[in-house]
């Protein structure tokens, strides 16, 4: 690297471990929020079956709302 | 844009790009790093520390296309209240500060030997070090808040404000002649790099670009999923 190896080197490497980082640290809490809805998705299931993808509601919404509070009632009702 | 904003199908379209921007992008990078230290020849003055720039370049470059990009969400955000816009906006900056990073810190390595000095109160450095504030600012003011949508709209602003930095480091080399190379790539009269340099540094940049759409999406997917589980965990303590 004609004297300049201290310089590259650290320069490239650099970027990809914060890179790589970003993505990784992007997969595993992907992975990790993925997992937790699918377990409360299993929960509602069990309970009340009902079709619809979870992500079909905006965030917040409504009918996410009311259908979760459902899924409780039937849980008390269950119990 | 509308179609564009209902989450699931967002989700869906996401899903069925991500494989392809994905393999573009290591695709990409893996050329474009290969040419970047075998192919491209030394600089006649700077010798073999001219291949900093292929990181430095390009990381520079995703820093301020990705401000202008979440300044853009946020005024879609503020204006229309696309609730996609303000996730984009938040998937967003921590890549931006990433890149920011990545420019300051390469520049400070490839300064070292060019100029003599790790840092200089120079105009584009320091432009670009209040661009990396501003990033941090973002990121900050986006969960500061209990309520969240009141955090995404103090971000929006901020990122809105802030946009008045990339012009000022865009023309910093202009307006402030003191360390920093004026535009080599960018200029009106055309780019004053040799092809040979030139290429593989479109290579890499095209493959940050890729690289910053896929990380992109799949926070913005993340998100999305954080959204409903919120929505869930509410609607339980609301029920219970």
């Amino acid at each position: 690297m004609g004297g300049y190896a201290a310089f590259v080197w650290p320069s490239l490497g650099l970027t990809l471990v914060v890179m790589l980082g970003l993505l990784l640290s992007t997969l595993r809490q992907l992975r990790a929020r993925q997992r937790r809805l699918a377990a409360l998705e299993a929960e509602g299931a069990t309970r009340r079956p009902r079709g619809g993808s979870l992500a079909a509601a905006a965030p917040g919404d409504a009918p996410t709302v009311t259908r979760s509070r459902e899924n409780e009632r039937s849980e008390e009702a269950a119990s | 844009m509308h179609r564009f904003a209902n989450p699931a199908r967002f989700t869906r379209i996401a899903d069925r790009v991500l494989p392809f921007v994905a393999v573009a992008t290591a695709a990409a990078l893996g050329v474009g790093f290969y040419m970047a230290l075998f192919v491209a020849p030394p600089d006649y003055q700077q010798g073999e520390s001219v291949r900093i720039m292929y990181v430095h370049v390009p990381s520079a470059w995703m820093a301020m296309f990705i401000y202008v990009a979440i300044a853009v969400a946020s005024a879609v955000a503020l204006i229309w209240r696309h609730p996609l816009a303000d996730l984009a906006a938040k998937a967003s900056s921590p890549i931006g500060a990433g890149f920011a990073f990545l420019t300051l810190v390469t520049g400070s390595l490839w300064g070292r030997p060019m100029w003599g000095t790790w840092w200089e109160w120079d105009g584009r450095l320091t432009s670009m070090l209040i661009l990396f504030f501003l990033y941090l600012g973002h990121m900050a003011l986006m969960h500061a808040f209990d309520d969240q949508q009141r955090g995404y709209r103090a971000a929006a602003i901020l990122a809105l404000v802030g946009v008045i930095n990339i012009p000022i480091i865009k023309f910093s080399v202009d307006w402030w002649a003191t360390l920093h190379q004026p535009a080599s790539v960018f200029r009106l009269d055309g780019p004053t790099i040799h092809p040979s340099m030139l290429w593989p540094l479109l290579i890499t940049a095209v493959g940050f670009k890729l690289y910053y759409v896929t990380v992109v999406l799949l926070r913005i997917k993340s998100e999305l999923i954080a959204a409903r589980l919120r929505a869930l965990d509410l609607a339980r303590l609301k029920a219970s």
